[in-house]
């Protein structure tokens, strides 16, 4: 953080898209990307004398999101009227759930960095249409209107642009996990609204809240947060009075736009949805989805670290399907977590990146990445040989074995070799011997080393240290 | 006037063969012709449909089945309950040229029944008045005295019946739009229990109380419409998922019956005729009428405005020119908004969405709308308590008979008073009943407003039946 003078108290609301097949109260299919206004219906469109029906997949998949999150779902929650003016939201509110949501009190674990965040509440609640402006008119589309959304708020527990960044990818995360949501920013459906106040170190009361909304990206959200933490120092150092205003993060411009401020903010007049009788939930039901859901990732990566994978192998992982997917299969193939952890997240991660490629366009199958490993294991190829090996496979896609031959990589075991190469090394260094004879036995890695070099690393340096211990001892 | 059969006698006689939907259907042309200029119950009718309808009815017989219940039977339909493809106005000019692409549940069940619908009536604008004058179509006139009101809201509805435009017609009530035009006219009009008819398809005026229900000439014929419209919905949630009981309507009054009159009606009577006329045939047929209190009936008016006036508010949001009907297009959205609205609503409902829209808003919401939310639920214990000693409540539907039009228009207060007797058990969920007394106060027709326990529609509409026979 840019100073140690102030604290900087962020809390953060997401609406995440449920990936139900149909919308959130009527029976539209949920195709925000159809052409448009033709996923809609009168119940959608808001028509005069319609009412809302309740889709339980949403409801369901809402349930699952709040017990991943360690939210307590309540037996009873209830719909509530949210009202405003605006062509993408026809019927001039928006079914919500306000004083009774459908969950609430759970908590998040920021991955790696040792702190939760608590979450105060999850409610359902119905998406507004969008709108699409030209330089001549504004067009609306109804397609997502009334899509289901989860509003999850958390607690104002985060502290940094960091946090908040670590706090959207672990609830992002833990939603693709449930499968509640597929939670793609960039489509729109896991969108975030931090609310950021600072305050100096020490004082009691909150500072005033900067809200930000259109943040379409994790960089946005650093960015936009960096840049209201920013603001408000230095209207606090300038001493000027700082007033509640919900900003736009302009993509381009890079820079916060003011919407509105607390005078103008809309009052919502919610009230109870008459239109919808309680949402009474059936205890069995929330107990079985409860115990279905998969393992969630907090409670994967410890099991991951007592397996003995690092924190930051979990914390890469955990972040990219794809690289775990294909851990997750190297473990199955035998390997341990350990070469599993140097092959992939190290070795190939660092030819990839060099390359500039994803781990989807990595030619290496994971078969043949096990049976290099496997190689590697039972001296049948050097540490050094089996990098240049990796390399090479990335390159060409072609097979381990066909590649040792080619490339002449497979280990020197002849034992006349071996038995030569430590005579000479020996004979080369008197003063390490000496050192050697004298209980300096550490000194043995310098001889292996050149040894290893004068075989071009194609040996197994644990017989290459059986001979130079047999002349040396 | 050609005097139309009650629904009952005509399904027999078609049934029968001793008369034609097209000759009744014929008849109803002649009334309309003839008296529609004057009392204006239509906003539109499709009458020349209905003929074309009744003449294939005809000619296809009346099969001995439940699939022909009601063939044949010329039905009128409120303007606020949508039919497929045909305009709904509301008697609003915001609706202009809105026709709904679906039907309501209610219209949906009749036609399948083979009902004949003849049109949509007038009502005041949304539904919202107790005279039928805010209608955006004009005023409508009260059959047995032009020169009053019909009552209100169902206005359109219960004129068509009462000058023989209709054999029976659909209605709605949120605070007593069913029963105070049904007193009005000299019909019976039912208001179910708040969740026996699916409110699918008819327009929202305050949803937690809008129910549908039939404005007939006798109790019989609104049992009949009740027992077809009545029953879940799955496009509705708010309905009850059980179906309603069986009605034997008997005509007898079932022995060691109580019924209890609110004192707090009684005491607001300012003309004791209106109470003598509603009181006599109870004492004609010795039932045990006793007096019972409901305190909280008394603040009825005030909550009942308070809650209307909130959901409407809410409910007539959607009405900004944007998807459908009358649009006012100015340069900015707000503008547009602006005019489309302020052009669009008439007086009363702009009237209504402002006290609602304060209502509602921060730093009011708890003394106003939330604090009718708790008057309705100790209300609804009142009127409990009172059916633990009593088997149905009586009151007259309205504290006068129909006034003159314009007599209240000008004093809103006035009008809403209009709704004193009606309001109560609208807010407690109650089923209630309004059928005609036997005796006339000035020429014009009385009303006996019955209420039952929730769900208990079909002993209400039995006694009723019962009631009526005497
Ligand atoms: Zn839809």
């Amino acid at each position: 953080m840019p100073s140690k003078k102030y604290e900087v108290i962020i809390g953060i609301e997401v609406h995440a898209q449920l990936a139900t097949l149909s919308k959130m109260f009527c029976r539209c299919a949920v195709e925000a990307d159809a052409p448009p206004n033709t996923k809609v219906c009168p119940v959608c469109l808001g028509l005069p004398g319609i009412l809302p029906q309740t889709n339980k997949a949403a409801v369901e998949l809402g349930i699952r999101a709040a017990q991943a999150l360690g939210c307590k779902v309540k037996p009873e929650s209830r719909w509530a009227r949210k009202h405003y003016f605006s062509p993408d939201l026809p019927k001039g509110y928006q079914i919500t759930q306000y004083e009774y949501p459908l969950a609430t009190g759970g908590e998040l674990e920021l991955p790696g960095l040792g702190k939760k965040v608590r979450i105060r509440r999850l409610h359902l609640e119905e998406d507004a249409g969008k709108l699409t402006h030209t330089s001549r008119e504004t067009l609306v589309d109804f397609n997502r209107c009334g899509i289901p959304l989860a509003e999850i708020v958390s607690e104002p527990d985060v502290r940094s642009p960091e946090e908040a960044d670590a706090y959207l990818k672990e609830l992002r995360q833990i939603l693709r996990t449930v499968k509640a949501s597929d939670a793609e920013m960039e489509r729109g459906r896991f969108r975030c609204e931090p609310n950021i106040s600072v305050r100096p170190l020490g004082q009691k009361e909150l500072g005033v809240r900067s809200e930000i909304k259109n943040l379409n990206s994790f960089k946005a959200v650093r960015e936009g947060i960096e840049r209201a933490v920013a603001d408000q120092i230095k209207w606090l150092e300038e001493g000027k009075e700082i007033v509640q205003t919900t900003y736009l993060w302009d993509e381009h411009k890079r820079e916060l736009k003011p919407m509105r401020q607390k005078e103008t903010a809309a009052d919502y007049r919610y009230f109870p949805e008459p239109d919808l009788p309680p949402l009474i939930l059936d205890i069995e039901w929330v107990d079985k989805i409860e115990k279905q859901l998969p393992e969630l990732p907090a409670k994967k990566r410890s099991r991951l670290l007592e397996e003995g994978l690092t924190e930051q192998d979990i914390r890469i992982l955990s972040a990219e399907p794809d690289w775990e997917s294909y851990y997750l299969e190297l473990l199955e193939k035998g390997m341990s977590v350990k070469e599993a952890s140097t092959w992939l997240l190290n070795e190939t991660r660092g030819i990839l990146s060099a390359r500039g490629e994803q781990i989807t366009q990595f030619k290496v199958p994971v078969a043949q990445m096990a049976s290099l490993i496997t190689l590697l294991r039972g001296g049948k190829l050097s540490r050094p040989a089996a990098k240049e090996l990796l390399a090479a496979m990335a390159d060409s896609g072609k097979d381990a074995e066909v590649l040792i031959k080619e490339m002449d990589l497979g280990t020197v075991s002849d034992e006349g070799t071996l038995e030569e190469t430590a005579k000479k090394v020996i004979a080369e260094n008197p003063d390490v011997c000496e050192k050697y004879r004298k209980g300096k036995t550490n000194v043995i890695g310098f001889l292996l080393g050149q040894c290893m070099k004068e075989l071009r690393g194609k040996a197994d340096p644990e017989s290459v240290r059986k001979f130079l211990k047999r002349f040396l001892d | 006037m050609k005097e139309l059969p009650a629904i009952a006698d005509l399904s027999f006689g078609l049934l029968r063969g001793s008369i034609k939907a097209q000759d009744v259907v014929a008849d109803i042309r002649d009334n309309i012709e003839k008296r529609e200029v004057n009392i204006n119950a239509y906003i539109n009718h499709y009458i020349d449909q209905a003929e074309t309808q009744a003449r294939r009815a005809d000619e296809s017989g009346y099969p001995e089945d439940e699939t022909a219940d009601l063939k044949g039977i010329p039905v009128a339909v409120k303007d606020n309950i949508c039919v497929k493809g045909w305009p709904c106005t509301c008697a609003s000019n915001i609706l202009n040229g809105f026709i709904p692409p679906y039907e309501a549940t209610a219209v949906k069940r009749l036609r399948e029944k083979g009902v004949i619908l003849l049109g949509k009536t007038n009502l005041d604008e949304f539904a919202m008045g107790a005279s039928n004058e805010t209608s955006a179509y004009g005023p409508v006139r009260n059959p047995l005295d032009p020169g009053r009101v019909p009552g209100g809201s169902s206005g359109g509805s219960a004129a068509a019946v009462a000058y023989g435009g209709a054999v029976a017609a659909l209605g709605s009530d949120t605070g007593g739009s069913i029963r105070q035009p049904a007193s009005f006219c000299g019909l019976v009009g039912l208001r179910p229990s708040y969740g026996r008819v699916s409110r699918w398809g008819l327009v929202a005026f305050s949803s937690s109380l809008d129910q549908i229900g039939p404005i007939t000439k006798t109790v019989e014929d609104a049992a009949l419409l009740y027992s077809i419209i009545a029953g879940p919905d799955e496009n509705d949630s708010t309905t009850c998922p059980q179906p309603p009981d069986e009605i034997r309507l008997t005509g007898r009054i079932p022995e060691g019956i109580k019924v209890g009159m609110i004192t707090e009606c009684f005491e607001e009577i300012k003309d004791s005729r209106i109470a003598e006329a509603v009181r006599s045939p109870f004492i004609k047929a010795g039932i045990d009428i006793q007096e019972i209190s409901i305190p909280l009936v008394r603040l009825s008016v005030a909550g009942y405005y308070l809650l209307v006036v909130s959901e409407a508010s809410s409910n007539l949001a959607r009405y900004d020119g944007i998807r459908y009907g009358k649009r006012i297009s100015k340069l900015g959205l707000t503008e547009t908004y602006f005019a489309t609205r302020s052009q669009g609503f008439g007086d009363e409902v702009t009237r209504r969405i402002l006290l609602g829209t304060f209502g509602l808003s921060a730093g009011y919401i708890d003394a106003y709308y939330n604090t009718a939310l708790s008057y309705r639920a100790e209300l609804a214990k009142q009127f409990k308590k009172a059916f633990d000693e009593v088997d149905f409540l009586l009151t007259p539907t309205t504290p006068t008979v129909a006034f003159k039009l314009g007599e209240k228009i000008q004093d809103p207060l006035d009008m809403y008073l209009s709704d004193i007797f009606t309001a109560s058990s609208a807010l407690a969920a109650l089923p209630s009943i309004s059928i005609p007394a036997p005796d006339k106060v000035d020429g014009l027709p009385v009303g006996i407003q019955l209420i039952a326990p929730r769900w208990k529609d079909s002993e209400l509409l039995e006694f009723a039946h019962a009631v009526e026979k005497i």
